[in-house]
C-alpha cells in the first residue's frame, strides 16, 4: 500500500460525518449528571499514619506476650512446677563441682 | 447529521468567558445551567467520540459518561485553559478509557465489518477509485484495532482532528517526544495493518 492511498484514506475518513445529538440528550444527561451524589473521597493516609498504626498494633501485641508469658511463669512458679534451669542446677551442683571425686 | 466541528475553530473570546460566568454560576449552585454547557458542547463532544466510536448507542453513552466527568470535576477546573479544551480533553480520556475497557486492539483484523465499496477499495488499488467517508472511517476503524489506545488517540488527533504535537502531548500526559516517537511508530503499524487487510481483500 502506497503512501498516496493511505492520504486518500485519511482525507476521506477526516469528512466522516458525526451523527447528532438525540433530541433528548440534554434533559437526559441533566438529570443524570444531577442525581449523581458527590461522594468525598476520604483523603489516603500518610505513610506516617501508616506507619504509626501498624507499629501501635505490634506494640500492643508484644506487650500483650510479655504479660501473659509473665503470668504463665507466675503461675507455674505458685503451682510448684519445677523451673526450667531446675535440672541444670542439680548437674551442675552434682556432678561438675561435686566434691567427693576430688 | 452534522459534521463534527473544525479543530483549528476557536470559540470567540465573548463565548469563554461567557463559559466562565455559567461555570461559575453551576458552582454556585444553579446546576440547571448545566444544560447550557451540554447544548454548547454536545456537538463537540459527540464529534470527539465519534472518531474513536461509531456504535450509536455506545457513542451517546461516552458522551453522556463525558458530560458526567465534567459535572464531577467541575470543581477543579481552574480556568488557566479555556473550557472547551478542558471539556476536550476530557472526552478523549473517555474515550481512551473505553478503548482500554473494550481492549479492541486485541482483536484480530477481520474483513467481516466491511462494505463492498471498502473491499473494491482494497481490491483496485487504483487511487482514484471511490470511496466514501464512512467506508474510509470502517476501513481505518479496523485498521486501528491493531494499535493500541494511545497510539491510536494519536493517530486521530494528529491525522483526522489536526492537533499539534504538544496539544496531544497534553492530553495524553506524555512529553512532546513521546508523541513523536509514537507517532511514528503507530503511522507504521497502521500501515502494516492495512496492508494485512489488503491481501485478505482479495478472494
Amino acid at each position: 500500500m502506497n503512501k498516496n492511498k493511505i492520504k486518500q484514506l485519511m482525507d476521506r475518513a477526516r469528512a466522516d460525518e458525526c451523527p447528532a445529538a438525540p433530541p433528548d440528550f440534554v434533559e437526559d444527561t441533566l438529570r443524570m449528571a444531577c442525581a449523581q451524589v458527590v461522594v468525598a473521597t476520604p483523603a489516603l493516609p500518610s505513610i506516617n499514619h501508616q506507619l504509626n498504626s501498624l507499629f501501635s498494633r505490634v506494640s500492643l501485641a508484644c506487650l500483650s506476650i510479655i504479660i501473659l508469658a509473665f503470668m504463665l511463669d507466675w503461675g507455674l512458679t505458685a503451682a510448684g512446677f519445677p523451673q526450667p534451669d531446675d535440672g541444670a542446677s542439680q548437674v551442675t551442683a552434682q556432678s561438675l563441682f561435686s566434691t567427693d571425686e576430688m | 447529521m452534522m459534521s463534527s466541528e473544525d479543530p483549528g475553530e476557536r470559540r470567540p473570546a465573548s463565548s469563554a468567558s461567557e463559559d466562565a460566568v455559567l461555570v461559575a454560576r453551576i458552582r454556585g449552585g444553579a446546576s440547571e445551567d448545566f444544560a447550557e454547557i451540554i447544548r454548547r458542547y454536545q456537538s463537540r463532544v459527540f464529534g470527539i467520540l465519534y472518531r474513536y466510536e461509531h456504535d450509536a448507542q455506545r457513542l451517546e453513552d461516552l458522551a453522556q459518561e463525558t458530560f458526567i466527568k465534567v459535572w464531577r470535576a467541575l470543581e477543579q477546573f481552574d480556568g488557566r485553559a479555556p473550557f472547551e479544551h478542558w471539556l476536550s480533553r476530557i472526552a478523549v480520556r473517555t474515550a481512551l478509557d473505553h478503548l482500554r475497557r473494550e481492549k479492541k486492539f486485541k482483536q484480530d483484523i477481520g474483513l467481516e465489518d466491511l462494505g463492498e465499496d471498502a473491499l473494491d477499495w482494497f481490491r483496485t488499488g487504483d487511487e482514484k477509485n471511490e470511496l466514501d467517508a464512512r467506508g474510509a472511517a470502517e476501513i481505518l476503524g479496523i485498521a486501528m484495532r491493531d494499535l493500541s489506545p494511545t497510539d491510536q488517540a494519536i493517530i486521530t488527533m494528529q491525522e483526522l482532528e489536526g492537533h499539534s504535537v504538544k496539544e496531544i502531548a497534553a492530553v495524553l500526559n506524555i512529553s512532546g517526544v513521546a508523541v513523536r516517537v509514537r507517532a511514528l511508530r503507530a503511522r507504521s503499524k497502521l500501515k502494516y495493518a492495512l496492508e494485512k487487510l489488503e491481501r485478505l481483500s482479495v478472494p
